[in-house]
């Protein structure tokens, strides 16, 4: 699939380049950086605007304080360069998705906005992208296929949308502690027993539980792609489990952290329910914890809270099941932007994303905060500026360099069919925590009731679309 | 007996002031962590008060985002509550005095109607009713926030209702006697005795339209048009909250809401408005 | 009708048809185009199968009887129950005892109401989450003081019997306006009622029970009506302090529709939820305005 997109990719480029023979000299062939090889090059000092004035186009998104000020930066850029008009709102990340249910059932969605990872939900409000990137009107000439296919259906091939950038879940750690601990700090190879081993050490020395922000759907979810090779819980496309049923991934994992919960060694419940969503209220910011699970994109957030309180930060993956074994680390895209299927300026809709993925101008401003940007001229020009690349956005670029070097990393699903937002409340809310509380006798058995209700879950979604 | 009457009145007040701070110790954290800087507002065995005083929380945050700042949004605040407070007010006066004195055809029924209104949860009208402003073409505007509170807010109209049953109705009688009309009957004594709980909703609908969150947020579809409260829950994301700045903007947000309580509660102290109710 | 004497347009617009109507008119328009389209709709859907955004198709009861048989449902409305019945007794003598309280007259009393108004101000904001959190949470003033008790491990807000404390603790705080709807009814009290009791020699605890509570009644009935409503359909400080965490131990109804509605997708079941809760909710008005003929008094009784 992904060599068909780049194929008719090709051919729209040479098809064009044909058309145009004044930029076909400048256009040659390979992808290498200076070249400008294609005819809708943003940062080409020549490129011509085009000319929008009177035109309107609208643009939504959901973020922190700090990314609605960038964002709105970036359009009034665009404003500017082309004289439109852009309509634009924002939200905070859980009431987005109110208004853009009630626009949806209101037929009258912004012609741009923001999706993110479930997108499976919301699919009949995408437009597929692969005509646009095909005639050149997003380039994508800077964008590996790998980065490209992010936010791509694997099912059928339809490109969602441009991601914003990638990001992974992942753990951040204080390596002050680890030290005054004795202990190594995580390396890129750690397995879930120097996890458990770790948080005993550090709950013994300092008495403060050694993590208290701790994601467990992501972990069991990682921890099927780990348990085996070819294995995952849900399939690449999707469009099923990926796995035949074994639960022994899952009754392992939270046996462990329900063990370690209960001595001690990782915050309880009451601590993380305290702690929320909100990852600069973790323990780790004021010296008390030692480790948090996080997304690679909120670790500026963590670590200027925690630089208020002297405390430096870094990243490593989640542990291993085995040594040397599987990873289950997935470099995936953090959230991207999408056009409106019903949107009837969908051209010019197509321009602003090409302006806003690829324009190395505009992302000097978004500077990676929505996560790093899959554009290589613009991760390029960010990190020759020591300005915008400070030490821990540093960090970030490597760790996601890494994880993406991980051989597995390409094997481990990104997907996250409709059915998964009820699947993963579920796991969290009864089986992992029913777990703690008494309600089972042992792991396998919260396991395996798990999985039969998610496998009734998914059957409920399955008659839903069919019908 | 004298010094026995001071004791009270000395314990009467100790208590009520003791128990108000009691009360309101989370606004007072509030508005404390106002002046402090992140690190101090979150942690684990933070001080009481800031450290270091950050008194930029305040500018920091009236700056708002882009090119709208906190005016624009007080601004739009003060238009949407004050225009949806008189809205509820002559409204829900006029069905109150409807449902709870005169007697006609249908009253029970459009009573029970009232009364099922409130007992549907809000969230699965949100998007229907979204759907009839969106075909009305009024969102985008304040209207779907001022337009409803004009034809009347059950909540108030049952609660004048209640205090239309307490006035005894000799006073209706008598006024018929010396000629009113029903219309009269309702301008000229009905309207007037109300007073408190006319009041009353003043106070509560106003503070209750400021604080909205769900109506700005789905019919209020540009920053030009965002209130108070909206762009205060805009601090908060998972990526990242400006806890300085907002609640330096909810400490301000706060002003308006208490100027209007102070400013009222004066008619709902005894003494000062004239004359109670005589049976 | 016809055979009836000719209405002159004096009679017509004086009728108590007509004056009834007039008055009831905003609500009558109201309900008519914008609550009767959007709970016709709801209810149409409560046997559909909907998404937002797609066609609804019409399932019959199926809804319904899954939600008989979805225990998350069932455990949503008895920990709703279960906060209705703390919560709203709690909130309402509260609210009438300071309100009595500051009835007394002080030249402070417009600041001492002012003070114990305020935190009805503050309303769902982050600042109430956070204190909250602080004050309940693992480290904080009261668990501290639970801790020196010799009770160990004991927590609220991962704690499945206690996480819905805090809940009803910060509700019952904001009792701010139904302080002040009792107020207003205090203030309508005839002050000869308490004269003449005063004269005959009733005393305090008399005069509360034979002028105040019958006097307050209508008022009594309404803020009890209104806070059972609001208390079953309550959403916002469980959504912002415990997520209806831990273990679906506060995921009262509201928050369970919402979730199954916008989060899930699952709009018609959602209606359906809707409407069971009307239903529950509209037997227990229909009883509470039952009963309340035996003690309510109104002045004006018909």
């Amino acid at each position: 699939m992904k060599k068909r997109i780049f194929g008719l990719g090709m051919a729209a480029i040479m098809a064009t380049t044909m058309m145009m023979p004044v930029m076909a000299e400048e256009a040659t062939t390979e992808a290498d950086v200076e070249v400008v090889e294609s005819w809708n090059n943003v940062n080409d000092p020549d490129y011509e605007w085009p000319d929008y004035s009177g035109e309107t186009l609208s643009f939504m998104w959901w973020g922190s304080d700090t990314r609605h000020q960038k964002t709105i930066e970036v359009i009034e850029l665009y404003e500017e360069k082309t004289g439109i008009d852009i309509e634009y709102e924002y939200a905070d990340g859980t009431s987005y998705w109110t208004i853009f249910q009630a626009k949806m059932a209101g037929d009258e969605l912004p012609d741009v906005f923001q999706m993110g990872n479930n997108w499976a939900t919301y699919y009949d409000t995408i437009t597929p992208l692969n005509d646009y990137i095909a005639d050149g009107t997003i380039d994508t000439s800077a964008i590996s296929d790998t980065m490209l296919s992010v936010t791509m259906n694997q099912a059928n091939g339809d490109i969602t949308g441009i991601s914003n950038g990638t990001n992974a879940r992942c753990f951040a750690y204080n390596p002050a502690i680890f030290e005054e601990c004795g202990l190594e700090c995580p390396d890129e190879n750690w397995t879930w027993e120097e996890f458990a081993t770790a948080c005993r050490t550090i709950y013994e020395q300092t008495g403060n539980p050694a993590i208290t922000t701790i994601e467990y759907n992501s972990l069991v979810f990682s921890a099927f792609t780990q348990w085996e090779e070819g294995m995952n819980f849900y399939n690449m496309e999707g469009t099923d489990f990926g796995f035949d049923g074994n639960m022994e991934p899952m009754a392992y994992l939270i046996d462990m952290l329900t063990t370690l919960m209960k001595e001690g060694a990782i915050g309880d419940y009451g601590i993380q329910n305290e702690i929320g969503a909100n990852v600069e209220a973790d323990w780790i910011a004021y010296g008390d914890a030692a480790m948090i699970m996080l997304s690679s994109n909120q670790f500026q957030a963590l670590s200027n809270a925690a630089a208020e309180n002297d405390i430096e930060l870094e990243l490593c993956p989640i542990p291993r099941m085995y040594e040397d074994g599987q990873s289950g680390m997935c470099v995936r895209s953090s959230q991207q932007v999408s056009i409106y299927s019903k949107s009837e300026k969908k051209d010019i809709a197509a321009n602003f994303v090409n302006f806003w993925v690829n324009s190395v101008e505009a992302n000097k401003i978004l500077n990676c905060e929505r996560g790093v940007s899959i554009n290589s001229d613009v991760l390029a020009a960010l990190q020759e500026d020591s300005e915008l690349t400070d030490a821990t956005t540093a960090k970030v670029y490597a760790a996601i360099d890494l994880f993406g070097s991980f051989e597995d990393a390409k094997n481990t699903s990104p997907a996250e069919p409709t059915a998964n937002e009820e699947i993963s409340d579920v796991m969290k809310k009864t089986y992992i925590q029913g777990l703690y509380e008494g309600n089972f006798e042992s792991a396998q058995e919260a396991a395996d009731a798990f999985w039969a209700e998610a496998q009734e879950i998914w059957a409920k979604f399955e008659e839903e679309a069919a019908e | 007996m004298k010094t026995k009457r001071r004791i009270k009145t000395i314990c009467y007040h100790a208590f009520v002031i003791g128990f108000g701070l009691l009360m309101i110790y989370p606004v007072i954290w509030m508005i404390i962590s106002s002046f402090k800087m992140k690190s101090e507002i979150l942690g684990n065995d933070v001080p009481f008060l800031p450290t270091k005083w950050v008194f930029e929380n305040y500018p920091n945050g009236w700056k708002g985002v882009g090119e709208y700042n906190f005016g624009d949004y007080f601004k739009n605040s003060a238009i949407v509550s004050v225009l949806a407070t008189i809205g509820t007010v002559i409204s829900s006066a006029m069905v109150s005095y409807a449902l709870a004195r005169v007697k006609f055809i249908g009253r029970k029924f459009w009573f029970t109607c009232m009364i099922m209104t409130m007992l549907l949860p809000g969230q699965v009208l949100m998007i229907p009713q979204y759907i009839i402003w969106n075909n009305l073409d009024l969102t985008g505007t304040f209207v779907p926030l001022i337009l409803p509170k004009f034809l009347g807010v059950p909540f108030f109209i049952y609660m004048m209702m209640q205090f239309i049953k307490g006035l005894p109705k000799e006073l209706d009688e008598a006024a018929q006697i010396d000629g009113c009309s029903k219309y009269q009957i309702f301008t000229r004594i009905i309207l007037p005795l109300l007073g408190p709980s006319i009041i009353t909703t003043i106070v509560i609908q106003f503070y209750w339209t400021w604080d909205d969150y769900m109506g700005p947020l789905l019919y209020l579809t540009k920053p030009a048009l965002y209130t108070v409260s909206y762009a205060i829950k805009n601090f908060a994301d998972v990526q990242g909250t400006n806890f300085g700045p907002m609640f330096a903007m909810s400490t301000l947000s706060l002003i308006p809401v208490f100027t209007l309580f102070l400013f009222f509660n004066r008619y709902l102290m005894d003494g000062v408005t004239a004359g109670s109710v005589k049976g | 009708m016809t055979e009836k004497k000719k209405m002159t347009f004096h009679d017509f617009i004086h009728n108590d048809n007509t004056v009834g109507y007039v008055f009831a008119a905003p609500f009558i328009i109201g309900f008519c185009f914008l609550t009767l389209i959007p709970m016709a709709l709801s209810l149409y859907y409560a046997f559909c199968n909907y998404k937002i955004g797609q066609e609804a198709k019409w399932v019959g009861l199926e809804n319904f009887i899954n939600l008989f048989k979805d225990a998350d449902f069932g455990n949503s409305i008895m920990v709703t129950v279960q906060y209705v019945l703390w919560g709203v007794p709690l909130k309402l003598i509260f609210a009438l005892l300071i309100a009595m309280l500051l009835t007394k007259p002080t030249k402070l009393q417009g600041l001492y109401r002012a003070i114990y108004y305020i935190p009805s101000l503050i309303g769902g904001s982050v600042a109430v989450a956070l204190v909250w959190k602080q004050l309940f949470g693992s480290r904080g003033p009261i668990v501290t003081m639970i801790k020196s008790l010799g009770v160990n491990g004991f927590n609220f807000f991962g704690s499945k019997t206690w996480a819905f404390v805090p809940l009803i603790l910060c509700n019952a705080w904001q009792f701010g306006s139904s302080m002040l709807i009792f107020a207003s009814g205090l203030k309508q009290i005839p002050k000869d009622y308490y004269e003449a009791a005063e004269i005959d020699g009733a005393g305090a605890f008399k005069r509360f029970f034979k002028i105040t509570l019958p006097c307050l009644s209508p008022i009594i009935l309404f803020n009890l009506l209104m806070q059972l409503i609001s208390g079953f359909m309550t959403f916002t400080q469980a959504q912002i302090i415990t997520q209806g965490g831990p273990n679906h131990a506060t995921e009262y109804v509201s928050l369970f529709i919402f979730t199954e509605g916008f989060t899930y997708g699952h709009m018609g079941y959602a209606c359906a939820a809707s409407w069971v809760i009307l239903l529950i909710m509209a037997t227990i008005t229909g009883v509470i305005f039952k009963t309340s003929k035996t003690w309510v008094f109104y002045e004006a009784d018909e």
